[in-house]
Formats: structure tokens, C-alpha cells, sequence
């Protein structure tokens, strides 16, 4: 209770002490509950991050969890700042805090779920009515409710919220020891040798997400892709339309064909252990002993910032604009995922540009220049149609129908042939040499995205692994038959720099 | 006193649900998305207009955009700097008009050699929101004005379904 004053000099002064000192308390109590009514913001905005972060504790990286949830605590610290300007109460203010950033963060799944009964509804009248709710709840507790059932609000919902956090982290707690373990592994050290001469000769090694090979596109598209082959045939390069590598996992598979070796595979992945395997790659380590420069054209930022030994680098994108992160992945479920249609707009023409830097590596150097492009395309998301022209939004992940997969792949093949065309007019005596990690993934995304059965796994899974395979060696003969993507590489540099770096086993 | 207090609950209701029920459009007309509705007598087209559209693409953007691409032009060799080219969605009760922009299409005199191509202004470019038509089936016309004189309708035989937001073509008879 605030004692009333002893008013002596007059009513107006009176009124205005007694402000100053309801105004006091208030200030005092920040500390106190910056331990129960910030807890409760925090845990709200946390749990949310956590619950991905645990569901995806293989692929997300934890500096990625922390960046996200401290964007979005930034988010609820404001909404914070300006509830308080106009409630004057801390508790208050963090309550409304706490309902703004449950609802903000889940705004996507709550509009998809009203949407379907009220089909009728757009997101301006969702966002209309969130404001006005908050508007309302803030005048209600204002003025009907007590400054301590506030602070009883709150600590509840720190406790539920800590509470399914706990939960969620204990239910992880297994895979986070199992990775922890796995993270003991050693990768080895993929060997790399020096040529006795010098080459003199530019290496376009370029890996196309999702480009399947031959068999994979029978079977799944079916589509026969053996004009392409014939075309790169003519050309001059050596193909091998049914090579397979061993996993269907790009995060696997690409850390592997850089380091020409089986460092990693699915048992013992982790996020810490790519990064370890992209830190230095193995070839470039190989091409920068032989005296090459490294240019790197790096869609998605697959490899790390980081990345050492590399002399140039092109990235169409920021963090923000990746097709999928973990921070896009929350802002899609948030009130911010317009944003993220916006740019997603803009996929065709980065694939564009990939393809263009890709064209313009050709006379960065005269000699020596390793260029290496990872494009991920025809990898989802589909933009675009075989003329070039895009497609449906609606189609960008569309599984259930291969000809939208097919589109695309044939547009990125028409650009291959464009850009090999263009390597070999201006620099013949190059080695060219296009991959791709896996081929077409339908029977997995089928099973994963819509339930449905696989009846032999086995038998799917040889035909995902199916992959674009060819290599352009000065023109000349080589025989790449049926071998994986690191054998070929393997095969490829014993032959262009004579030195004798150890094959893998065959791809089974 | 009293009686004010207790009218400025409903009043409020009423504000809020009157704004709540115009959003759509105030959000159309804000972002230029308005589309006027249109009095065209579809029958009365003096000049053949050779037309087609080139592709109809979809974006998941708020508004649902749809862009669409093609040529249009009526046999003439003038220059015509005010051509005017517009989408027209016609439906029982409500016609649309969606202005489109022209460009040259230096292509088409040699793709369609028969045909005197405008040298100039025969492609066309735009986008539209199919949230600012009302629900319904429309056909689409494509409306050609090379100048004061010369200017025709030509029926594409297209017709979309429109409900909320959703652009469905209902038949196929693409050229």
C-alpha cells in the first residue's frame, strides 16, 4: 500500500508526488521480475526454436538456434517496450509480450488452420484482428486486472513452457549423446599428393543437386535423358548415365566427392563433422599444392564461410534468403513469412546466375583455376519449365507429379550444354567434369511427405543414388563406366596430374 | 451520460467490423491492385485481333498474383504509340479490365510471315490480383486498340474459376 502524502502546499502538487511515488515501486520491482515475467517471454520464444532445433538435432547447427531465438526475443523485447509505454507496468507489458510472440511465432500454422474453415479470410484481416485482440487485452488488463494475477499469469506460463522445453530436451537428450559420441569420430585425413609437372590446364568440376541419372529418370520421371548424354557424347566428354554414389544424402555425399574419400556416411554425420570435412577440403587441397587458384561458386552457402584455400567466391545469397534454414523455417511458421514468398520469387533468376558466374570462370585465369560450382538445381524448389518459363508456386515442392522435377531438369540441362559449350569453345584444353550428389528422391519424399509405402528400400534406394555423371578430359578418351562420383574424380586427377590417389570401394 | 457509455461498445463493434469487412479492398487499392470493373459490349469488335498468351504463371506472394505473357495486335504498319492492350474476365454478371503493359516483339514478323505485324508494341506483360474479382466462372477476352480506329475483341475461348483468391483454369483450348 502507498501512504497517501500529507498534502500541505496544494492538491495539484499533491496528485503529482503521489504519481512519483506509485512510479517508484514499479521501477524497484524490475529486477525482481525480470526472474519470473522475462522468464516467461523467454521461455515462450525458446520453446518453439528448441522444439525444431530437437526435431532436427542432425541438420541444424546450434549457432543457428541461438542467432534465430535471439532475433526473435529482440522481436518480443520490443512488443515488450512499446506495451509498457502504454500499460506502465512491467508485468503487464510482459504478458502482452508473451501473447503477442505465441501468437507471431505460430502465425502461419494458426492462419492455415482458420483458412480452412473460413476460406473467405485473408492474412491483412488475421493481422487485423491479432492487433486488435492484443489492443483490447491490453486495455482489459489495464484497467479489470490486478498486478498480482498478472504476475501468477506469468510465472505459469514460465513453468508450462519450461516444462515442455525440459520435456522436449529430455526426450533428445539420447540423440544428443549418441551425436556427441558420434562427433569423437575421426575423419581421417584424405591423402593429396603433388604432380611431378606442371599441368597448365583449368578444372571446372560443377555438381547439380538432384540431377538423376539415367536409370533413376526411367524409372521415376519416366523420361529417357539420352539425348543429353548423346549431345555431351559429341562434345567430347566420357559418360557414365548409370554411376551411383552411396548415399542419397547431399550433406554426405558432397563432403565426400570434396575430400575424394568415404569420410562421412549416415551412421556417423553430424553437423560438426561436415563442417569439419568442408573446412579444407581435400581437393583443394590437392589443386593448391598442384599451384592452382580455387574459385568457388557456392549456391545455398553449402560450404562454410570460412572455407579455406579458396582465391574467388560467388553466392547469390545472403543467410536470410536460403531456400531452407533453420531461421526461414521459423520465419515460415511466423507473421514474417511473406517475406520469404517474396524472395522465394527471385529462385529462377538465382539459378540463372549461378549459370552465368559458372560461364564467366572461363578466362579468370588462362591456367591453373579450379573452379568448383555446386548448384542446387534441379533440387527443389521448382521455378521453372523446360522453356524457361516459370511455373506455378503452387508446384515448387509438388512430388506427387515427376513432369514439375522434369521441367526443371531439363532446363538446367539445356544450361549445361549452353555452358560447356561455351568452356570448351574458349578453352578446349580444360577438364570438365559435372556430377550430382543423388539422383531424382522420389520414393523417399513420397514415403516422408505422404506416407506412402515403399515396398522395396532397398531396391529405391540404388536407383536414388543414380547420378549425373560425365567428364570432359581435354577431349580425350577415359573410361569413368560405372564408377561412383569420387572414383571418377579419382580417376580423373590420377590421369590429369599422374599421381596415384587411392580409389573406394564401388558403389554397390 | 451513462446511455453514451454504454452506445460506444457497439459503436466500436461496428467501426471495427465495417473496417474488418473493407479490408480486402482498402488493401487492394493501397497496393495499386484495384481492378475497375468494365462496360464492354464483348459482341462489338469491328477488327480481327491475332493474339495468343504465352504462359499464365502463379505466384504464392499475398495477393495471389497471376502474370501473364503474350502478343496481341490487329493487321496494320502505322506505328501506334497508344496501343492499348486489356485482359477481359467476363462473367454473367460482372465484366473486369485489367490494362496491360505493351512491348515490342521483334519475333513476330517473321514467326507469322502472312500476317502484317505491327512493327512495333505487339507484346504484352501484366499481372493482376484474382483476389480483387468477385467469386464467379469468367471468360477471358483480350482487348486490342492499335488506335482510335482500329481496335477489336477477340474471344480466347479461356475460361477461370475464381473463389477466393483461387485462379483455376476450367478449360484447356490453349492456342
Amino acid at each position: 500500500m502507498i501512504k497517501r502524502p500529507i498534502c500541505s502546499i496544494n492538491l495539484a502538487e499533491c496528485e503529482k508526488n503521489m504519481e512519483t511515488q506509485k512510479a517508484i515501486p514499479r521501477l524497484k520491482n524490475i529486477p525482481k521480475v525480470l526472474s519470473t515475467d522475462l522468464l516467461s517471454l523467454v521461455a515462450i520464444v525458446v520453446y518453439p526454436c528448441l522444439y525444431l532445433y530437437f526435431k532436427n538435432i542432425n541438420l541444424v547447427l546450434f549457432k543457428d538456434l541461438v542467432f534465430t531465438t535471439l532475433m526473435f526475443l529482440l522481436n518480443g523485447i520490443v512488443i515488450f517496450g512499446i506495451a509498457y509505454i502504454f500499460l506502465g507496468n512491467v508485468s503487464k507489458a510482459f504478458l502482452i509480450a508473451d501473447i503477442s510472440m505465441l501468437i507471431l511465432l505460430t502465425f502461419n500454422i494458426l492462419e492455415n488452420l482458420i483458412i480452412k474453415i473460413m476460406p473467405f479470410i485473408y492474412f491483412w484481416h488475421l493481422v487485423f484482428v491479432f492487433l486488435s485482440t492484443i489492443a483490447l487485452l491490453g486495455l482489459l488488463i489495464k484497467r479489470k486486472t490486478s498486478n498480482e494475477v498478472i504476475v501468477k499469469i506469468n510465472k505459469v506460463t514460465a513453468v508450462v513452457f519450461g516444462g515442455l522445453i525440459l520435456f522436449n530436451a529430455i526426450l533428445t537428450l539420447p540423440s544428443i549423446i549418441k551425436n556427441a559420441s558420434k562427433e569423437k569420430i575421426s575423419l581421417g585425413d584424405p591423402q593429396t599428393q603433388k604432380s611431378a609437372s606442371d599441368k597448365n590446364v583449368n578444372v571446372y568440376y560443377f555438381i547439380f543437386d538432384e540431377y538423376s541419372g539415367l536409370d533413376a529418370l526411367e524409372r521415376y520421371a519416366e523420361y529417357d535423358n539420352a539425348p543429353f548424354y548423346n549431345t555431351l557424347e559429341s562434345l567430347g566428354f566420357n559418360v557414365s548415365p548409370h554411376s551411383r554414389n552411396y548415399s542419397p544424402s547431399t550433406n554426405v555425399e558432397i563432403p565426400n566427392l570434396l575430400n575424394m574419400s568415404r569420410i562421412l556416411n549416415e551412421s556417423n554425420y553430424t553437423n560438426t563433422a561436415k563442417g569439419q570435412a568442408l573446412k579444407y577440403p581435400a581437393l583443394f587441397r590437392l589443386f593448391k599444392e598442384n599451384g592452382y587458384d580455387i574459385n568457388l561458386i557456392d549456391d545455398q552457402g553449402f560450404l562454410p564461410k570460412d572455407v579455406e584455400g579458396v582465391d574467388f567466391v560467388y553466392s547469390p545469397k545472403n543467410n536470410l534468403t536460403k531456400v531452407e534454414t533453420f531461421q526461414t523455417v521459423m520465419l515460415k511458421q511466423s507473421l514474417y513469412y511473406p517475406l520469404l514468398s517474396e524472395v522465394d520469387e527471385n529462385r529462377l533468376a538465382e539459378i540463372n546466375a549461378l549459370f552465368e558466374e559458372a560461364e564467366n570462370s572461363v578466362g579468370k585465369k588462362k591456367s591453373n583455376l579450379l573452379t568448383f560450382g555446386y548448384i542446387m538445381a534441379p533440387h527443389l524448389p521448382w521455378v521453372v519449365d523446360e522453356n524457361g518459363n516459370p511455373i506455378d508456386a503452387s508446384k515448387r515442392s509438388d512430388w506427387k507429379t515427376p513432369a514439375v522435377y522434369l521441367g526443371q531438369l531439363k532446363y538446367v540441362s539445356n544450361k549445361i550444354i549452353e555452358l560447356v559449350k561455351e568452356i570448351i569453345e574458349e578453352d578446349p584444353n580444360s577438364v570438365i567434369i559435372l556430377q550430382s550428389d543423388h539422383g531424382l528422391r522420389l520414393p523417399i519424399h513420397l514415403k516422408k511427405w505422404y506416407g506412402e509405402e515403399i515396398k522395396d528400400e532397398e531396391l529405391e534406394l540404388f536407383y536414388q543414388r543414380n547420378i549425373l555423371n560425365a567428364v570432359y578430359l581435354k577431349g580425350e578418351p577415359i573410361d569413368i563406366n560405372g564408377l561412383s562420383g569420387i572414383n571418377t574424380l579419382v580417376i580423373t586427377f590420377n590421369t590429369l596430374l599422374e599421381i596415384n590417389l587411392p580409389f573406394e570401394e564401388p558403389s554397390e | 451520460m451513462e446511455y453514451r457509455k454504454k452506445m460506444l461498445c457497439p459503436l466500436f463493434f461496428c467501426l471495427w467490423l465495417t473496417i474488418f469487412l473493407l479490408l480486402t479492398p482498402i488493401m487492394l487499392l493501397v497496393s495499386g491492385r484495384s481492378i475497375p470493373k468494365a462496360y464492354f459490349d464483348i459482341a462489338n469488335g469491328p477488327f480481327d485481333v491475332h493474339y495468343s498468351i504465352d504462359s499464365i504463371t502463379f505466384n504464392d506472394n499475398l495477393f495471389r498474383d497471376v502474370e501473364i505473357t503474350g502478343w496481341s495486335f490487329i493487321e496494320n504498319d502505322a506505328i501506334n504509340e497508344d496501343k492499348e492492350v486489356l485482359l477481359l474476365f467476363v462473367s454473367d454478371k460482372d465484366t473486369y479490365q485489367v490494362r496491360l503493359d505493351v512491348f515490342d516483339r521483334g519475333d513476330l514478323p517473321s514467326a507469322l510471315p502472312n500476317l502484317t505485324v505491327p512493327r512495333h508494341n505487339s507484346g504484352f506483360l501484366g499481372s493482376f490480383s484474382p483476389i480483387a474479382l468477385k467469386n464467379g466462372v469468367y471468360r477471358l477476352y483480350i482487348y486490342n486498340k492499335e488506335s482510335q480506329q482500329l481496335y477489336g475483341i477477340a474471344d480466347t475461348n479461356r475460361s477461370f474459376f475464381i473463389q477466393n483468391g483461387k485462379f483455376i483454369e476450367v478449360s484447356d483450348n490453349k492456342q
